[in-house]
This record gives structure tokens, sequence and C-alpha cells, in this order.
């Protein structure tokens, strides 16, 4: 990742409503072709970036460097940007086509000649001459128009050209609002929370096609969510934010097994965090037995958070376990069960294929590779 | 709910407009009686006398003037307010149908007072505010948008209102410059608003009788002058009929204010 092109840099970025710091000097680099998730809970300044890049905003503070340009004061309209709003915001009185083609059609003449290339434009003249003589002007028209039909294409829309936007379904409106945006060929979109309002059916096929369009145009796409198993499924990093400020910025797969700290581990998804003891170089103690750890130097006899993910457990016979504990409650979630396992006075969520019954004792291992450790907080 | 609404409206409109409708067509008056009723189009001569003829098109080019002189300055301040950083827009907005809570001929008459030579204004000003334009066209016109613009604010600020931010910021977003974002996405979103404010305007004006007569002092005729003066007379029969015409305008424009605006969103 580091070696490849900076699309967009936020340098030192601050934004303050009403005295009320929501960015605090965040900073953050998109490379050019990945898929970037913001992902926080409401309120966590997420959107704000969105919007300072989209140029709805202003930062207070910071640069928004987008190509080795600094774009601060730059207004939307003149950003090689595009944004999929959450509530898609299609304009009512103009129908899919006219939405798609929105864009294009109010741009000027030297945008538009720029956009096409003269070769395109002039290619089109001739394909259009063969009927009858057509301006630059018309040949421009019929390019947007194709442009936005193989828009409407890719979202699978072509069928609803002519329809009214308020005869479409959430789905469809959302795929509109894609198709709005990808057809003006911008360099970054910017999609906020734009799964939100559909089923969740809906929405998992739309993660999965979202992922594939990103490859396919690679355009790079910055995503704004607060649904950390979306933005696990679809993005290459994920940047985890809490009250302005970067918690962690990683791939789903680092940040989900090595979070770091408390509030990330939560967040991602189910976990156990327990309080230990850095006994030594690849020795830890939790619920009073040593295990076996790798890759963590902490100094010895420090104390630790450790993590472990529900799934980490290996469920074995209770003579060969390391810990043994006691199934208290027990879920079916279709693959796996889920058992809440009292251990020493500690709740433990397990995962597993195994079936066990309430009031069973249970027997469990952990691999060293699985155990994920943390500094402990202060002030927390 | 229908049915006392039924009654009402047959007893309070449909008998009325009825009766007026027959009026016009007979021939009946304090001095003929009943056994002696005819039918006929007599009376429709009228509409071809050059007093009525001129009434109309005065009643007509005011009310176009003034429908397009409330839309444009209207319009500019509906979109103010709507722009306004002022947190309670209710009170721009009270401030703006504020006249209206005074009685309409005191407020005309009052509005001729000052517009004519001598007046209280000049007299705390120490210039004449408004010339001395008491019973020219400019007094009525200046009449007539002081008092039906109100309405044409109130539906373009309401039509302005529901216009989702979203869409406007989705424009930008979409490489317009912000006045062609109004005219793209704003003017368009709002245009219900200003059907319904136009016929709010154009309908009272085109109709009414008070502010003519008191702005122009007597100079300048509307086809309400005449409908009133008909009835003051006694002349039913060209009474009726007059205003059995104006009815065919009124229905006309709300024809074309469903036409536009299917939902009723502006309508209040």
């Amino acid at each position: 990742m580091e070696n490849q092109h900076a699309l967009i840099e936020l340098k030192n970025i601050s934004k303050s409503y009403d005295d009320e710091l929501v960015v605090k000097n965040v900073n953050l680099t998109i490379y050019r072709n990945e898929f970037l998730t913001l992902l926080g809970p409401s309120g966590c300044g997420k959107t704000t970036i969105l919007r300072m890049i989209a140029g709805f905003i202003k930062p207070d503070e910071g640069d928004i460097i987008i190509n080795g340009k600094v774009f601060n004061d730059l207004p939307p309209y003149a950003r090689p940007i595009h944004t999929v709003f959450q509530k898609y915001a299609l304009f009512p009185h103009l129908n899919v086509i006219d939405n798609v083609a929105f864009g294009l059609n109010n741009r000027s003449w030297e945008y538009l000649e720029n956009f096409y290339g003269q070769e395109k434009i002039a290619a089109e003249i001739k394909e259009l001459s063969k009927k009858k003589e057509v301006s630059a002007k018309k040949a421009i028209k019929s390019l947007i128009y194709k442009d936005s039909v193989q828009a409407l294409k890719l979202v699978k829309l072509d069928g609803f050209i002519k329809r009214k936007v308020d005869q479409l379904s959430g789905g469809q409106q959302q795929r509109v609002a894609l198709a709005r945006a990808l057809v003006n060929k911008p360099e970054i979109l910017l999609l906020d929370e734009p799964l939100a309002a559909l089923d969740l059916k809906l929405r998992q096929n739309m993660q999965y096609e979202l992922k594939e369009m990103q490859r396919t145009l690679g355009i790079t796409f910055l995503f704004v969510t607060h649904d950390q198993e979306e933005a696990m499924t679809m993005s290459d990093r994920i940047v985890v934010m809490k009250e302005g400020v970067i918690q962690q910025l990683g791939a789903p797969k680092s940040i989900y097994n090595e979070p770091i700290n408390r509030y990330v581990a939560n967040f991602i998804g189910e976990t156990n965090i327990l309080p230990g003891r850095y006994v030594k170089k690849d020795l830890v103690n939790f619920l009073g037995v040593d295990f076996k750890c790798m890759g963590y130097n902490f100094n010895d006899g420090e104390d630790v958070d450790v993590v472990i993910r529900p799934e980490d457990f290996d469920v074995v016979d209770v003579e060969k376990a390391k810990l043994v504990g006691e199934v208290v409650f027990s879920l079916f979630k279709g693959v796996h069960n889920e058992y809440e396992v009292l251990v020493k006075g500690e709740k433990l969520l397990v995962h597993t294929y195994e079936s066990y019954e309430v009031g069973q004792p249970i027997g469990l291992t952990i691999d060293p590779y699985e155990i994920h450790m943390m500094k402990v907080e202060t002030g927390e | 709910m229908a049915v006392p609404y039924k009654i009402w409206l047959s007893i309070l409109v449909f008998i009325p407009i009825l009766a007026m409708l027959f009026i016009s067509f007979s021939n009946l008056s304090s001095s003929v009686s009943v056994g002696e009723l005819t039918l006929s189009l007599a009376h429709f001569k009228l509409l071809w006398e050059s007093s009525t003829v001129i009434a109309f098109r005065n009643s007509l080019i005011f009310a176009v003037a003034t429908t397009l002189i409330s839309f444009v300055l209207g319009y500019f301040i509906a979109y103010e307010i709507k722009l306004s950083k002022f947190k309670n827009k209710f009170i721009l907005l009270t401030f703006v149908i504020l006249p209206m809570w005074s009685n309409l001929i005191l407020r005309t008459e009052s509005l001729a007072n000052i517009m004519s030579e001598n007046n209280i204004l000049k007299n705390i000003l120490g210039f004449n505010l408004f010339g001395n334009i008491s019973g020219t066209w400019m007094a009525v016109l200046f009449g007539l948008v002081f008092t039906y613009m109100p309405f044409m604010i109130l539906s373009v600020y309401t039509a302005l209102e529901k216009i989702d931010f979203a869409l406007e910021e989705a424009a930008l977003d979409l490489g317009l410059r912000p006045i062609k974002k109004f005219w793209k996405v704003v003017f368009p979103l709002s245009f219900k608003g200003v059907v319904t404010g136009a016929i709010m305007v154009f309908l009272p004006t085109l109709a009414g009788f008070a502010i003519p007569k008191i702005l122009s002092r007597g100079r300048i005729v509307f086809i309400g002058n005449i409908i009133e003066q008909k009835f003051i007379y006694t002349n039913y029969n060209h009474g009726a009929l007059l205003a059995v015409v104006i009815l065919f305008f009124i229905l006309g424009s709300i024809l074309l204010i469903t036409k536009f605006d299917k939902e009723g969103e502006t309508l209040l």
C-alpha cells in the first residue's frame, strides 16, 4: 500500500460545530483505487470528513490535498469527486435517465469537449451523420445518452430509463444514485452510508456489487458506515473512528485480529477482553493460567488486556483443557453455537460447532497465535 | 364527513351558482311576475358593450401585471427568507402577512391617503413618499401588489421549504454552479408553488373591485366594479351574467392548478 500513489491526503484536519470539536487533527492518506471505509458510531465525525472532502464544508484547520493540490477552498462543483448520498437525493422532477445524465447535461461545452476528447466526438459525428447531418452538440448529447444508458446497465437498471424516480423502490433509487455519480467518471466516489436504508438481503447484495464495481472500474471508493460487518466485507482498509479521532487504520483482518484498544475491539465484532499479565517473553497469564503467546513485546510483569475472539477458542475434552468452565447460556446461530461459559467468575463468549447443554462443563484451549494483547488503557 | 359537507356545499355554493346562471338567462326583475318569466340570450349583448370590454381589459391587464410583479418580487423575498440564517422564520413570515391583519378597505383607504398630495406621512417625513400618484394606474398597481403579494410569498416559501437540501448539494456535487443549480433544481421544484401563488394573486385581482375603486378614485374601472354597480342598481341579470363569466375564469384557473399540483401540496 505504502508505495502506491496517494490520491487524497488529509493533513491535520480539524472541524468544530458550535465550539464542539467533531474532527480532531485527523491525518489520513487515501491511495488510488482503494476501497477505504470510515467506520464509527454516529457522531464520530466520519460524515464530516466525507463532507469536507466533497467540499460542502470547509475544515477549520488543516489541508485537504487531492492529487498534490490543496483543495480547501475549491467549491464542490470544481472537484473530481462525486457523492452517493444517504437518502439518494435523486431529482424528483426528472426521470431516471435525466437524473443520470444530469451532471453531464449541465456541463460547459469546454468541459464536455475535454471529457470525451475530440476524437470520440468526431467519431460520433461520423457515426450519426450516416443518417443525417449532425452538429457537434448533437453528437455530445448522443454520447451523454449512451453513457447514461451504459451506467444504468452497470447497475442493472437499463429497463427503467423513462421511469419516474418516485416509482422506484429504495434499492432501485440507490442504484440510480450510483449510476448518476459513476457516469461522470469521478476519480473518487464518496458514499455516505448508502446502504443504511435498504433491507438486509438487498444490503448484502449491494455490498458485493459495490465491491465488484470498485474493482472493475478502478475508482477510489471512500465509504462511510457504522456497520462493522459492511466495512469488513467491502473494504481494503478500514479507519475506525471515535469522537473525531482515528483510533486505528488497517486492513479488515488486522483490525479484527489485532485491535489496538478496547474501543476498537468492542466495535469490530464480538470479543472477550480479559485482564492479564505479560509474565515474560511469549508467556501471558490470565484467568490464573499461563498461556503461550507470540508476537508481542511488553515489559515483563506488565499488566495487559488480552483479546480473544469467540471463535478462537478450541473446545476440547475437559481433561486436556487449559480452562474449564460451565455453559451458562446457549444460543443456536445456524452455522455455529454461541455459548456463554463461566470460567473462574468471568463470563466468556465462545463460538463452536460442538453442541453443549446449559450446565455442562466445557473445556477450552487457545492457540498461541490467537491470543492478542493490548496495552492497558488508563483513564477509562 | 361527506354528507354535511355536501349539504353545506349545495346550500352555499351550488344553489347560488345555479340561481345566478338562471338569472343571467332570464328576464327576471322586480317588475316581472313569475308567470311572465322567459329565458333568452338577450343579456349577452352586454358582453360586447365597450364599457364591459374595457373593464375586462383593465381587470386582465392589471391582474396579469400584478401576478408578474408579485412573482418576481415575491419569489425573491421568499427565497431570501428561505436562505436567511434567522432562526425563527415564522416571525419573518408573520411580517409578510402582518398587513393582512387589518381590514382591506381601511388599509386601502389609508394607502390612498398617503398617496395623495397632503398627508400625515408627508408631515412626518418632510417629503412625499409616493409622490402624488393617487388616482393613477401606478397607485392601483401598487395597491394590488401590496395586498396580494403575500399569497405568492407564502406559497413559494412553502414550496421552497419542501425542497430537500441534499438535492441542492447533489447538484453542486454533480458540477453545477450555484446559479445553474437554482435554475435546474430549485426553481423547477418550486414551480408548483409559483403556479399556486400566481392563481391566488390573479383571481382576487381579476375579480376585485375595492382596490381599483379606492386607489384610482373611480377612474379605472374593473369588471368587479361593473358587477358591483349592476347589483347596487338592482340589475341582477347583468350582474349575474358578469359574475358567471368571472366564475368560468376561476374554474379554468383551478383546473390549471390541479394540472401542476396534483397532490395539492402547496395549497393551504
